[in-house]
């Protein structure tokens, strides 16, 4: 449903053409995209670029009202060697419960599991059907056009699962790049790491291709100190190697036509890892072997009233094979294949109408389910963006989906923004990295419902699987304020702070039953309330440029009301939620050089319900330094030397998960223009 | 730009600083050890925590205060027992707490569990029994065709040797001379002469022996809970025996008086201080039946009213009164201690921690 795919969005101009190119000037500014939600109706172009075409409509067109943190593509060329993970943990105050390097790495965002994040790829839901969360460590980085987080409830945009909120994953390809270009890199870091990476991207005329491939292994045999009856004790990650993590992705846009436009994607990853045995347990020997293949076709056709249809298909298959010495053989299998209709058109010269509905077809081989199940889930949605005016922006959204066992709950979406001042921008003259404003505060609110339905290992795990559990519900409130101050073309500030209520009910926990089987059971609810805050400053003056960023969340989780059965006590900050997560980074270029430098705060977590053992709160300090050498012709390689936990904490990211101390990763890039 | 940086550059540093503040918001509640007073008052609760998780603990429950430290390992000797505690018991002053996951003994100084020393050369320990002699015995799963039990030395708390037993060996009894170890997988005892430190016997019983108790008459009883399999890929049963109590004497063990269950999976099999009444659970229900019973009770003694918490995850008797420790077990959050006297009736209730499994008294 959501086609970011494509990049773009529906621009209408003042002057009263509906259609236009809009997003070029965003596309070419890390800076704008970082900002969030853009104003996409404020954002006037002169002129059209050759490419301008009709865009296809963001559905962050839909998203008025709501916060994302963004991580551009400066930021992630320093991650390349690493995961979607890494960059989340650094750049962003969701929190992140990483069982150690290349290991289980799922999500919490405002307080919610990892199974209430939704993890779309080009608009499809990649979380894996059976768990119905993402391990955020087996989505490489490299090939990826931007992570965006949006978070809070959105199901009526983004679907099933979309309760703490939505991790956004773009690959699509780019018309702007018009002629071939390349990268190669090689990376060797601490703890036997090594890998590399490549990139291809080009378009011209009618086509347009993206491609990127790499591969990593790690040993993981890092030394942490170990309280014993002795004293500290220097012990050794043990079984923790990556044994090997390869991704390969592909993009292809075909314009056919004046009006048409064909897409096509794969994404393909295959991780052999072992799984880290904690500290102080004995080693099992657990391996885990993953592979998910994603494809997708789409087309698009723009019509003559100026609407548009888009139709998708996408089939992804995800392996997931564990063994150790305690469980012989846990393999699963599960194929989805599903469709995506829409059609949007604009409504009366101010607004925006799409309606959309989707298929999702399961087929599932999983040792635990005692054979091969298959299950179908659909939904239908509508959603509606309106701007009485430039200054005010309204959306109506609401998706209904239906689930095996009836109809889920109506998610509905409403979302305002009001500019309460604006400062008009100067005609631009150029598209450089200019904010559009330079003087703007907006004020914000969102109001959503949002569902969960129930996994594939919910309902079919034997024993225990619960066919007759409801998907979980939710909804929540969110109110902010942005502000966002140009202060010279190179020199911005911005400003944002959120707060937000929400509710989780029909919350789902596996517990045992009278049989002592455990089963999921709708048990609690739970609310999370909250505050996030973000500063960004941008600053260049000559060759030197400065793009700092502090986000803040505070997170107050907690279960409000059970039933009898609920062993957990109310009034409580849930475990693995963070009441503080604090994310620094500095990213500075010099000329050539380039300095990026991340400090992040993750406070402390319980490990339980009733906040009797915790995680000490850590500081991870990291950083990237570059060079970029670029002779006479199209090569230019560049050096990047990056060092993570520089202060060199002992901190544990998990329980009885220690972290490495500080190593080095040292990458040679070498570039085709 | 020098007063851009002064103006925009002042949040982000009043931010940052504000941050280092946000450690003292955070409550640790951090636990006190606590200083119990001599034996008699203390009763440890034996914590699993969660798997592969390293949360494991014993509690401290003081029967005079009622107070609960969650933790008291970690409040003592600032440090994790580590993954799952299965069992503890207690020689003279000192305390054995048998951490299956970890493959270690921790040994600990009672009252205030002062670590001691850490055996670890056991595999998949599971409970310990001692001898008069200065013995303790340790059950180990060890591997999936056979299990063992190692020999420890209390005086220096090392393993002197390894003995042979079946499948899946658990909580044993040491009586008259002789170590009963319960094959729980197979229906087997294997029987340890304590003097020449070998297996001199192995005994037939029922399918599944887990528990033991020695009567005021001398008369063993072996609480055997029956064998389930399951389909390693699919996990439906494939084959499913009852359970049984099973009594005899020592100096006569093939003749034995057996109690059979028809449904269910009997488990933890007590014994009064006066070795007159049998304690055993049974689903969510505590069963108590006399030693001279020719059957099975048909009603249950207490009944929790099922929870999701995992009711009767621990059962234990207080030999001093014979008040009834019952322990509601959770795997998320803090479990609850629930006390009956020796009558059944409720004394009062208390919060412990992760997966509390039993309780032992000093």
């Amino acid at each position: 449903m959501v086609f970011n795919f494509f990049q773009i969005a529906f621009y209408r101009p003042a002057g009263g053409c509906l259609l236009g190119a809009l997003a070029v000037l965003l596309a070419t500014s890390p800076a704008a995209r970082a900002q969030a939600p853009r104003p996409d109706t404020l954002t006037t172009r002169a002129h059209r670029l050759p490419e301008a075409r009709v865009r296809a409509v963001r559905p962050s067109r839909f998203a008025v009202g709501t916060a994302q943190w963004a991580v551009d593509s400066l930021a992630l060329s320093q991650y390349r060697a690493g995961t979607v993970a890494d960059a989340l943990a650094a750049r962003t105050p969701a929190y992140i419960r990483n069982y150690g390097p290349g290991q289980l790495a799922s999500i919490s965002l405002r307080g919610t599991a990892a199974r209430h994040t939704a993890v779309l790829w080009n608009g499809f839901n990649i979380n894996l059907p059976t768990l119905g969360e993402a391990d955020f460590n087996l989505l490489p980085l490299n090939g990826l056009r931007e992570v965006v987080v949006q978070p809070g409830p959105a199901a009526a945009l983004y679907g099933n699962g979309a309760i703490g909120g939505t991790v956004l994953l773009d690959t699509s390809p780019d018309f702007k790049t018009s002629r071939l270009r390349a990268t190669a890199q090689g990376d060797l870091g601490a703890w036997g790491q090594r890998g590399g990476s490549a990139t291809v991207q080009a378009a011209g005329g009618r086509v347009a291709v993206r491609a990127a491939a790499s591969y990593r292994q790690a040993d993981n045999d890092y030394p942490y100190l170990n309280p014993e009856v002795s004293g500290l004790v220097r012990r050794y990650a043990t079984n923790a190697a990556l044994l090997h993590q390869w991704s390969l992705s592909q993009d292809v846009t075909l314009r056919l036509g004046a009006a048409g436009e064909l897409t096509a994607g794969t994404w393909l990853t295959d991780v052999d890892r072992q799984i880290q045995v904690a500290a102080g347990a004995a080693n099992d020997h657990a391996r885990e072997r993953d592979q998910s293949r994603r494809l997708l076709l789409g087309y698009r056709q723009v019509l003559a009233n100026g609407g548009q249809w888009a139709a998708r298909a996408a089939w992804f298959e995800d392996v997931l094979d564990y063994n150790s010495d305690q469980v012989a053989r846990s393999n699963s299998a599960v194929q989805t294949t599903q469709a995506q209709g829409e059609y949007t058109r604009p409504v009366g010269g101010r607004a925006t109408l799409r309606l959309g509905a989707e298929a999702q077809h399961f087929a599932a081989v999983v040792d635990g389910y005692g054979g091969a199940i298959g299950e179908n889930r659909g939904a239908a949605f509508a959603l509606l963006r309106y701007d009485p005016r430039a200054s005010l922006r309204l959306t109506g959204n609401l998706r209904q989906a239906l689930l095996p066992a009836g109809l889920a709950p109506l998610t509905p979406t409403a979302g305002a923004e009001w500019d309460i001042f604006s400062q008009p921008a100067p005609t631009p003259d150029s598209i450089t990295s200019s904010p559009s404003v330079p003087h703007q505060l907006t004020l914000k609110a969102n109001l959503a419902r949002t569902y969960r339905a129930p996994t594939l290992n919910e309902r079919y795990w034997r024993p225990g699987g619960n066919p007759n559990l409801l998907p979980e519900s939710g909804g929540g409130a969110e109110v902010g304020l942005r502000y966002q101050r140009a202060l010279s073309r190179a020199t911005a500030f911005t400003g944002a702070v959120t707060a937000y209520s929400q509710t989780v009910n029909e919350w789902v926990q596996w517990l045992p039953n009278e049989r002592g089987i455990y089963t999921p059971r709708n048990l609690r609810q739970v609310r999370s309330q909250g505050l996030e805050a973000a500063l960004e400053l941008r600053y260049g003056r000559g060759r030197y440029a400065a793009h700092g960023r502090a986000r803040y969340a505070f997170t107050s989780t907690q279960k409000t009301q059970g039933t009898p059965d609920d062993p957990d006590p109310t009034g409580q900050q849930l475990a693995f939620v963070p009441l503080h997560q604090l994310s620094l980074s500095l990213d500075q270029t010099w000329g050539s050089w380039q300095l990026c430098t991340t400090l992040g705060r993750t406070g402390l977590v319980y490990v339980d319900n009733s906040g009797l053992g915790y995680l000490p709160a850590y500081w991870p300090l990291a950083a990237t330094a570059g060079y970029t050498l670029r002779g006479a012709g199209p090569l230019a390689f560049t050096a990047l030397v990056q060092g993570s936990n520089l202060l060199n904490l002992s901190y544990y990211t998990y329980s009885a998960r220690p972290a490495p101390p500080r190593a080095l990763l040292v990458s040679l890039r070498v570039g085709w223009r | 730009m020098k007063n851009l940086s002064s103006f925009y550059l002042r949040p982000v540093a009043a931010l940052a600083a504000g941050s280092l503040l946000l450690a003292s918001c955070e409550s640790k509640r951090d636990q006190v050890a606590p200083t119990p007073t001599g034996p008699g008052t203390n009763v440890y609760i034996t914590n699993e925590g969660a798997l592969t998780k390293s949360t494991a603990s014993v509690s401290f429950f003081d029967k005079t205060t009622k107070a609960v430290t969650p933790d008291i390992f970690q409040a003592v000797n600032k440090r994790t027992l580590g993954d799952v505690v299965q069992s503890m018991t207690v020689y003279n002053n000192t305390g054995y707490v048998v951490v299956n996951n970890s493959n270690t003994v921790e040994v600990v100084a009672l009252p205030g569990f002062t670590s001691v020393t850490t055996i670890s050369s056991v595999v998949q320990p599971r409970y310990m029994v001692t001898s008069p002699t200065g013995k303790g015995y340790v059950t180990e799963w060890a591997s999936a065709t056979a299990g063992r039990v190692s020999i420890i030395d209390l005086a220096t708390n090392t393993v002197t040797g390894t003995l042979p037993t079946g499948r899946n060996p658990e909580k044993p009894l040491c009586y008259n001379g002789f170590v009963y170890v319960p094959n729980s997988d197979e229906n087997t005892l294997t029987v340890i002469d304590v003097a020449q430190g070998k297996v001199t016997n192995t005994l037939t019983v029922s399918d599944g022996p887990s528990s033991l108790a020695v009567d005021k008459n001398g008369n063993i009883w072996v609480l055997c809970e029956g064998i389930t399999k399951y389909d390693p890929n699919t996990f439906a049963v494939i084959s499913s025996t009852p359970g049984a109590l099973i009594r005899f004497a020592p100096g006569n063990p093939t003749a034995q008086a057996k109690l059979p269950f028809t449904t269910g999976s009997p488990s933890k099999l007590r014994i009064s201080s006066a070795g007159d009444q049998l304690y055993y659970t049974l689903g969510k229900s505590e069963y108590r039946m006399d030693v001279t019973a020719s059957s099975l009770p048909t009603t249950p003694f207490i009944s929790r009213s099922f929870s999701a918490l995992f009711a009767f995850y621990g059962f234990d008797v207080d030999p001093k009164d014979n008040t009834l420790y019952v322990l509601d077990a959770s795997f998320t959050g803090a479990s609850k201690l629930i006390r009956y006297n020796s009558n059944g009736t409720r004394l009062d209730s208390v919060a412990t921690n992760v997966g509390s499994n039993g309780a032992v008294f000093y």
